[in-house]
């Protein structure tokens, strides 16, 4: 077209200059406009793959930790299972020996008694391996009775004084609901223990709005929001990533901060009922 | 060499459209898309318009009155393009509605009432392609706004809106010298020399148009499951 377009100017020079620049002018907009347009989305869209390639990589993240959690709960109990229950049930099964007929009354009776004492024992280990896979508590009276348990246990202990204040929870969450939002405050609290060497542990509870809102203070060495991120975000921090899917799970938010005095550190979760959860 | 320049791009012009007219008929049929339908349709009347308007210049007839008729034809065919393109925009398809109407209007005015239908209609091709323009930059605005998961060139709306651009860029520009330049013989080849270059342009892009069918928007990421997630991660 411009060689055209020079052709007619070269060939008669009473071609009007404002048509011929014009139209080129015209065009060359037309086209720059087009390819802007074309390298401005590709870069959007590179951009775009890229946070999703992001956010594939941190869910997987999170999804190896929670297997990873899943296969060590599953250890812990084959090793529960294996190293007290078989013993106990495998001495239980020797003083119930063919021997045992021929022996005298008393030693048969001894026995029996024995037997017994070790079944007991049995059945105890077995009530509390199910209590750490599911607490009764939770289960028959909900996360506040839960959690008071959880605090009354660690409380006994004597090292540290923890307490809970549930202001508004009146309508339960839903059971698996429950269970995950005590296992987030579980998992915080053995943190808080076992890293932050904390005096006191202080759980608040409040309903705002639609959603419930838990609070952790302690006094000890906490971490920070752009902390948690990048726990999260690292190869390590297990548990953190653990609660960020157990989150994930229930649509809950979580927040790391430190108190405006700097004496203490707050850990604030957010999570939102469902309509049949509201009061 | 000028004359026969022109000669063979007023042929080559004329001829053009049986390109994208052929490859929509043989290659890319397909009843649902609409848009397509409207350029093709438009793409036929401009076949039978210009082939006629050669006849009747042939024959000395004045052949005017039907370019104007075309004008306005193809006004009212791009807005509808337009009109259907912006699915969701409400607002972008009352604007193509209420363009059609000010066109509409504006060439019954100046045809119909003032009676000039046999005077080459500049006024109503320079709205026309101000209105073009103006849908253009919308179609690429709302691309450039708004996130997209495909390429803007892997959809046929891309090439048919370039192709309108290109063709309103390059010819619109000669509406602006003043309508008596266009009686000298020079100027108005000028003319003709660029509407049928625009033209000819205009043509190859549809063409492209009608080669590309768009495909559903995919999305790698998205659209893997978690079993797939669950392969990954016994690697």
């Amino acid at each position: 077209m411009i060689n055209s377009l020079l052709q007619i100017s070269s060939s008669s020079s009473k071609i009007s200059p404002v048509l011929f620049f014009g139209t080129l002018g015209m065009i060359m907009l037309a086209l720059s406009l087009i390819l802007f347009i074309i390298f401005h989305q590709r870069r959007v869209m590179r951009f775009q793959t890229k946070m999703q390639e992001m956010e594939g990589e941190y869910q997987k993240m999170l999804l190896r930790a929670s297997i990873k959690l899943q296969e060590e709960e599953r250890q812990r109990l084959a090793a529960d299972l294996h190293d007290d229950a078989g013993p106990l049930l495998a001495t239980a099964r020797l003083y119930l020996n063919e021997n045992l007929v021929n022996l005298d009354k008393a030693a048969q009776l001894q026995s029996i008694f024995n037997t017994k004492q070790i079944i007991d024992e049995t059945i105890q280990l077995i009530r509390n391996i199910s209590h750490s896979l599911m607490p009764p508590t939770l289960k028959n009276f909900g996360l506040e009775s839960a959690v008071n348990d959880f605090f009354q246990k660690i409380n006994n202990s004597g090292s540290i004084n923890v307490n809970s204040r549930f202001h508004d929870y009146k309508n339960r969450l839903k059971p698996e609901k429950e269970l995950i939002t005590y296992r987030i405050i579980q998992e915080l609290v053995n943190n808080i223990l076992k890293h932050s060497n904390a005096s006191f542990i202080h759980l608040t509870q409040h309903d705002v709005e639609d959603k419930i809102v838990l609070r952790l203070h302690h006094d000890g060495k906490g971490i920070t929001q752009q902390e948690f991120i990048k726990y999260t975000r690292n190869k390590d921090g297990l548990g953190l990533k653990n609660i960020q899917s157990r989150l994930r799970v229930i649509h809950g938010d979580i927040l790391y901060e430190e108190d405006t005095s700097h004496s203490f550190f707050k850990v604030t979760l957010d999570i939102p009922r469902e309509e049949d959860e509201q009061y | 060499m000028g004359k026969f320049n022109l000669l063979f791009l007023r042929n080559l012009s004329i001829l053009s459209p049986l390109l994208p007219i052929l490859v929509f008929c043989f290659f890319r049929f397909n009843w649902k898309q609409k848009l397509k339908w409207v350029i093709f349709v438009l793409l036929v009347i401009g076949v039978i318009v210009d082939t006629t308007c050669e006849n009747l210049a042939h024959k000395s007839i004045p052949t005017i009155w039907f370019i104007n008729l075309y004008t306005l034809l193809e006004g009212l065919f791009v807005l509808l393009f337009f009109f259907l393109l912006f699915k969701i925009k409400r607002n972008l398809k009352l604007a193509a509605i209420g363009c059609s109407l000010i066109f509409l209007t504006l060439w019954l005015g100046r045809n119909i009432l003032l009676g000039k239908i046999h005077n080459y209609d500049y006024l109503s091709q320079g709205v026309e392609f101000i209105f073009f323009f103006f849908f253009c930059l919308a179609y690429f605005f709302q691309k450039a706004t708004v996130s997209n998961t495909e390429f803007i060139y892997s959809t046929y709306e891309f090439w048919i809106v370039s192709a309108l651009l290109i063709y309103s860029a390059g010819t619109f520009f000669s509406f602006f010298i003043p309508i008596d330049t266009h009686e000298t013989k020079i100027d108005t080849d000028a003319f003709e020399y660029i509407s049928r270059i625009g033209n000819i342009f205009k043509n190859i892009l549809i063409t492209i148009a009608f080669f590309v069918n768009n495909k559903p928007s995919s999305n790698n990421i998205k659209n893997r499951n978690s079993i797939y997630y669950m392969n990954d991660l016994k690697d």
